[in-house]
């Protein structure tokens, strides 16, 4: 930690500011203290910061916890025994029996297993759709059937008008 | 002061007992799990009442990281510090309880306890006037409401610099983040309760 504070405020980086959180907690050392308490005599800053800090700390200080229950031990026991007691296929039972497998085992395992079960289904599904190629859209089905219909239609009229104008020419005009 | 203040710095200096306690439970021996309990039950039930400020929670929350630490016995390997861990553990149920909505009578409990309680400080001294313990109760619920102001992550590493005494690259281990993270969360959280607290005079509540 820097103690050239003659040149560096702690207030003007994160980095520094630390020092002046450890002297309200007592936690610099001698020659850090005596430092802080240099730069402090002269700056104004340092001071207010100081004064702010050590009132929080002064207030925080008077916040007890209450009292842990006396029971505290003899009902943790209770749940170990509990635990101990349990069938392995019991919640508690299979929590005991994964707690046998450090992450570093179970993690590959279950990223291994979830990949084999991927595969087979894909596998699985592959081999059990029918390979009908349906349309998707019935209505556009319809229009082209009725498309169809129409052009062979139009075909056909213009085939029996050729058939008519051909047999118009063959025919003698009746006086 | 509390009771959970100094305990934590002695069980740092203890790093290689706890981890060599652990090892003993490793190979069955519950007598050294005792031993961890006792040690570790206080600072810890401690620093999850001030964290959801429930005490049946804390409590439940503190079982639960004893019954995992157990749990684990098998797999323990010595690789960070015993406190570390049990902090870290404490950490990720206490945020999980406050996201869950599972203290929601905190606040109603709080009020319970306030009704009755005394300050054990003054209750000490010649006995408190009714104004003092009223004086009291509100200056205690101001740093109460201005802890739980915080959000999680800054009330944690709040309560693990002031109250467990831990130093910034321990929190950081718990909080698995990075040293510089740390003192960002704990300079954002100490503004918070500069501007929220500072108006109580350093004497004023002792
Ligand atoms: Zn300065």
């Amino acid at each position: 930690m820097n103690t050239n504070l003659e040149l560096c405020c702690p207030l003007k980086s994160e980095e520094t500011m630390g020092m002046l959180l450890d002297y309200t907690a007592g936690k610099l050392d001698a020659p850090q203290t005596a430092a802080l308490e240099g730069h402090m005599a002269l700056c104004m800053d340092c001071c207010e910061f100081h004064s702010a800090q050590d009132a929080v700390w002064a207030a925080l200080d008077c916040w007890e916890a209450a009292p842990v229950s006396m029971d505290f031990n003899h009902r943790l026991w209770q749940k170990i025994d509990a635990e101990k007691a349990a069938p392995w296929y019991s919640k508690a039972g299979l929590r005991n029996l994964f707690a046998q497998f450090s992450p570093s085992v179970w993690k590959p395992a279950a990223s291994l297993a979830a990949a084999v079960l991927l595969v087979t289904a894909g596998f699985v599904l592959d081999h059990t759709t029918p390979h009908v190629n349906v349309p998707s859209n019935s209505d556009t089905l319809s229009v082209s059937l009725a498309e169809a219909d129409q052009l062979a239609q139009t075909l056909s009229d213009i085939q029996l008008l050729h058939q008519m104008e051909a047999a118009g020419a063959e025919t003698p005009e009746v006086e | 002061m509390s009771q959970g203040v100094n305990t934590f710095g002695a069980a740092s200096a203890a790093l290689d007992f706890d981890a060599e306690l652990m090892l003993r439970v490793k190979e069955g021996d519950e007598d050294s799990f005792r031993v961890l309990l006792e040690k570790h039950r206080n600072p810890l039930v401690h620093f999850l009442y001030r964290m959801v400020q429930d005490q049946p929670v804390a409590e439940e929350l503190a079982q639960e990281v004893f019954l995992r630490i157990y749990r684990s016995r098998a797999t323990y390997e010595p690789t960070a510090k015993f406190t570390t861990w049990l902090f870290r553990i404490a950490t990720h149920l206490a945020l999980n309880s406050l996201r869950d909505g599972k203290n929601e009578r905190g606040q109603e409990r709080l009020d319970d306890e306030r009704d009755g309680e005394l300050p054990t400080r003054q209750v000490a001294d010649r006995g408190p006037t009714v104004e003092q313990s009223m004086l009291y109760q509100a200056r205690l619920q101001e740093v109460r409401d201005a802890i739980a102001s915080l959000p999680e992550k800054q009330r944690a590493a709040v309560l693990m610099h002031k109250y467990e005494e831990m130093d910034y690259s321990q929190i950081a281990k718990v909080l698995e983040c990075s040293e510089s993270a740390v003192k960002s969360l704990l300079f954002r959280a100490y503004e918070t309760l500069r501007s929220r607290l500072a108006h109580m005079s350093a004497g004023g509540l002792k």
